[in-house]
């Protein structure tokens, strides 16, 4: 049977009908050549029992069986879906309105593909056949399959960069959200109506979204938007919102974007780079989708564009959703062949580098165009760039620049990733960022920092910082500071309970406890020793919530020391004051009481009373000038006498000996000097006065001494030479050490004098940082006074060499 | 009221003006008692504790009021009235404090070293007078001695 339809003119008829508008039946010859060699496989067949009569070369190449052999086949031996199912399909077509039925057919070599059958009704002889034209629909279901795995990627991708997408069809009144959306704005159901989005959205922001959206659908102008929209959870998000209309499915594909955390991160740093990185990722996702999605762009644009219509728009759809990502993230992105010149970019590349149109890149060297020169402007030759060097690497820089059009320089991250083909690198995508705004806040922060490191180190404190369970978690020594009696890591990782001593522990967590509750800065002072130092501190104690504790240690050593020489001091300056005014009370009680005395005896006109009242007050009024005088020269000791001059000590002593040398001789007193050859830098009176008031108190306190001796002399004639005045007289009661150098102190009252001697060597010694004391062995066993004078003696050096 | 034999006041005075002075305003308010003087506070103490020239009881009868200067060579007014108030035999003995000092360091050292009363020595002769004429009254008169009430 099959022959009959071999016939010329019958072929003709069905070329006539289905490829070619011949316009005469005259080249049937032809025709019959071109349905033979057409590229398309056609089979004619027969409706009701489905043989096969026909079969040009590109079916019999396709299905694989000698053309003789396809003749005697039926169509059920080729189609393995049951009459039923074939006849399913056949009533969905229909219903469809497809002019094409979805078959799954059998090759020769047992291979099964999906094919499209584009079947049209033919009269063959009276006959009625079908005329089928066979495409093989496998490439189209790899596509299908690489645009579900694509949709996956993207969706992986939306939810790492936190990126959704939602379609909204403005007939159905709702949108449809991806899953990332629905993540981002907190929603459970992909479907929702439009009124309930748009009562989420700030009631500021309403009228804004819906002129975009109006505009976009009647201008199709895209909108690029900054939203604030409020979940159902009660969270306020920020969100960057981008809508495009798709005229042929008349929907609106948008994209969303939280910006929230973009937010956050340009307040911290830390949380800034995270985002970048995560982002950075992202694009990677994203690529490699659309690297999958170019390839089978390009390779499907070689193919019959009729059997390819509605993949092709399924491409588009998905092609448009990339550009639309790839438009609304922050990052320029362009791709490069192996020649460096540039195939595709984004508009933030443009945007970044001052460029109004992708061809002003596009085609174009991109190194010549944007990477031509170093960070300091010297020229950056284009086989020295990393970018072109190593395209078949992974790249990732941050210290290099990119040119803008104005020639102005801008310090960007870039990472650049291989395009391979077949284990090829073809090209790369390059993504980068402007990070001029990074290496502000960069700098920014290490200023920052610099300023807080410089501010620390010129706080004098040692800073401990304690977690609230108060673990020491840092510590911080300054360089002026003292060091700390024990190393750091004494400290660190330690409670302030195993580490200082109970006391001082109890009290650091009582400070603890009180800035703590109190909101204040605790304060407390305390005394550590260690090696025989004693050192006073300070403790200021302050909470913070972000991390627990600080405590700022100050060495208060010196103003201890200063404070109790103040209090000395003061105490000195109390005990002057207070005997002055005791000492110079006690004659005038004398005086005024004797002469109301006087009045009366020499009323009673008794002249021994007279006398003695006399006496009395004459006595009381000598002591008071005796007092004056002494308190006069106390006063002056601090003051220079005279100059300042080298002088020898010895030389002092015989002045002192000679003013003394009338009472020496009244009292018959052995006098002996030692080797005294001391040379000595000050002033000559005072030096002199510490030797005369030493040795008048030595014959003071002589007592009844049958041979009274007073023997001047240095012992320890090294650096630190100690002079010493000793007499063999009534000696001093060890008890008395503290008073005796104290105002108005005299011992014995039968004595001469008022008290002023001692304390005016004491304050004259003081005043070259001396010390005075004496040695007894107790009452009437001698005394023996010492002192040292080591200012004086400084000075000498110095005095020698010049 | 005192009663049996006269009270002995010990007067410690390192200033022999000052001691003349007690002696004549005494004189004045005719205080008769036997007044017996020491001129610094290691006198004091020898007096009561009966030593070195004070041994003889008829030369140191036990005193039954102490008149007592603060600022005093070797042993100080205040030590003095420290060892009377802390040795029991003596604590009893009545001490006054009488002294040029109005210093409140010192009026409160003497109270806490139980000075029985502390007295300023007045500047002006008539308050002198007056002030010891009172001593005498309050002192040797009104108030009760201890061992005269034990006695008696």
């Amino acid at each position: 049977m099959p022959t009959r339809y071999r016939k010329p003119g019958v072929t003709s008829i069905l070329l006539l009908l289905l490829l070619l508008p011949l316009q005469s039946q005259a080249d049937l010859t032809c025709a019959f050549e071109m349905f033979r060699n057409h590229a398309a496989m056609i089979l004619l067949i027969e409706p009701a029992s489905g043989e096969i009569v026909d079969a040009n070369r590109a079916a019999v190449a396709y299905y694989g069986y000698p053309h003789e052999k396809l003749l005697q086949m039926n169509m059920q031996q080729i189609n393995t879906l049951s009459p039923l199912e074939t006849a399913q399909e056949i009533r969905r077509a229909d219903r469809e309105q497809r002019n094409f039925f979805v078959f799954r057919h059998r090759l020769a070599d047992g291979d099964i593909r999906p094919v499209e059958v584009y079947s049209s009704p033919l009269i063959v002889d009276g006959r009625r056949l079908l005329a089928s034209i066979i495409h093989d629909a496998s490439d189209r279901d790899i596509l299908e399959e690489t645009i579900v795995q694509s949709e996956a990627r993207l969706r992986f991708a939306e939810k790492v960069a936190e990126l959704g997408h939602w379609v909204l069809d403005p007939g159905s009144n709702s949108y449809w959200f991806s899953e990332g959306a629905l993540e981002l704005l907190g929603l459970d159901h992909p479907v929702q109506p439009v009124s309930d989005i748009r009562e989420m959205i700030l009631p500021e922001y309403r009228t804004k979204m819906v002129e975009a959206i109006n505009k976009l659908i009647l201008e199709d102008i895209p909108y690029d938007l900054h939203l604030r929209f409020k979940r159902p959870d009660g969270r306020i998000i920020d969100l960057n919102s981008q809508g495009l209309y798709d005229a042929t499915e008349k929907q609106i594909f948008g994209v969303i974007h939280d910006i929230t955390d973009t937010h956050e991160a340009m307040r911290r740093l830390s949380s800034y780079t995270a985002f970048y990185n995560r982002l950075a990722a992202a694009v990677v996702v994203i690529l490699l989708g659309i690297v999958g999605l170019l390839y089978y762009a390009v390779k499907r644009s070689k193919r019959a564009e009729e059997n390819l219509r509605t993949s092709k728009a399924a491409l588009r759809s998905n092609y448009d959703m990339t550009q639309l990502l790839l438009n609304s993230t922050a990052e320029g992105i362009y791709g490069v062949d192996r020649q460096g010149t540039c195939t595709f970019c984004n508009s933030a590349a443009l945007k970044i580098l001052g460029y109004d149109h992708p061809n002003d890149l596009v085609g174009h060297n991109i190194h010549n165009k944007i990477h031509h020169s170093h960070a300091d402007g010297t020229p950056f030759p284009a086989e020295e760039c990393t970018l072109l060097r190593d395209i078949d690497e992974r790249i990732h820089r941050d210290e290099e620049f990119f040119w803008h059009v104005d020639g102005r320089g801008i310090p960007i991250e870039y990472w650049s990733y291989p395009l391979r083909q077949n284990g090829d690198t073809i090209g790369a995508v390059v993504t980068f960022l402007d990070i001029r705004e990074r290496k502000a806040r960069e700098k920014a922060l290490r200023d920052s920092e610099e300023r807080n490191r410089a501010l620390v180190n010129a706080i004098p404190d040692i800073i401990f910082v304690m977690d609230t369970q108060g673990v020491f978690t840092d510590v911080h020594v300054p360089d002026m500071a003292p060091p700390l009696l024990m190393p750091t890591d004494r400290f660190l990782g330690h409670s302030i309970d195993a580490v200082l001593p109970a006391d001082i522990a109890a009290r650091a967590r009582y400070a603890m406890t009180e800035a703590r509750e109190q909101d204040t800065i605790a304060t407390f002072e305390y005394q550590l020793s260690s090696a025989g130092i004693v050192r006073f501190y300070e403790s200021r104690t302050v909470y913070a919530e972000a991390f627990g504790f600080i405590a700022l240690i100050r060495d208060i050593s010196d103003r201890k020391t200063a404070e109790t020489t103040l209090k000395q001091k003061n105490q000195e300056m109390e005990h002057f004051v207070y005997s002055v005014s005791h000492d110079l009370k006690s004659p005038l009680v004398t005086i005024k009481s004797f002469l109301s005395m006087l009045r009366q005896d020499i009323q009673a006109q008794d002249h021994e009373q007279v006398e003695e009242d006399l006496r009395y007050i004459a006595g009381a009024a000598d002591r008071m000038d005796e007092l004056l005088a002494a308190l006069l020269q106390l006063s002056r000791v601090g003051r220079t006498e005279t100059e300042a001059q080298l002088i020898d000590a010895a030389e002092l002593v015989e002045q002192c000996l000679v003013a003394l040398s009338g009472l020496m001789h009244e009292k018959q007193i052995e006098v002996r000097v030692g080797d005294i050859a001391q040379k000595l830098y000050g002033d000559p009176v005072r030096l002199g006065q510490i030797w005369q008031n030493l040795v008048e108190n030595a014959v003071k306190y002589l007592g009844n001494q049958q041979q009274p001796q007073i023997e001047i002399g240095m012992e320890d004639q090294g650096d630190n030479p100690t002079f010493y005045v000793r007499d063999n007289g009534i000696g001093i009661d060890p008890e008395h050490a503290e008073r005796i150098f104290a105002l108005f102190s005299q011992l014995d009252p039968q004595s001469p004098g008022c008290g002023l001697g001692l304390p005016m060597v004491k304050k004259i010694v003081e005043l070259y940082q001396g010390r005075v004391w004496f040695e007894s062995g107790g009452k009437g066993k001698g005394c023996c006074f010492y002192f040292t004078l080591p200012s004086a003696l400084i000075t000498t050096e110095e005095e020698k060499e010049q | 009221m005192n009663t049996g034999e006269a009270i002995v006041i010990l007067l410690a005075e390192d200033d022999p003006a000052h001691a003349e002075i007690i002696r004549r305003t005494m004189k004045i308010s005719r205080i008769a008692n036997r007044l017996e003087h020491v001129s610094d506070g290691q006198q004091a103490l020898d007096y009561l504790y009966r030593r070195e020239k004070y041994a003889d009881p008829a030369v140191s009868p036990r005193p039954g009021l102490i008149l007592l200067d603060l600022r005093m060579p070797r042993v100080d007014g205040l030590d003095v009235l420290r060892q009377v108030k802390s040795d029991p035999d003596m604590a009893r003995i009545p001490t006054v404090i009488l002294t040029t000092s109005a210093a409140e360091t010192d009026i409160a050292r003497a109270y806490d070293a139980h000075a029985n009363s502390y007295l300023v020595k007045p500047v002006d002769f008539d308050k002198f007078t007056q002030m010891m004429d009172s001593v005498g009254f309050y002192w040797l008169m009104w108030n009760c001695n201890p061992e005269a009430w034990a006695s008696g």
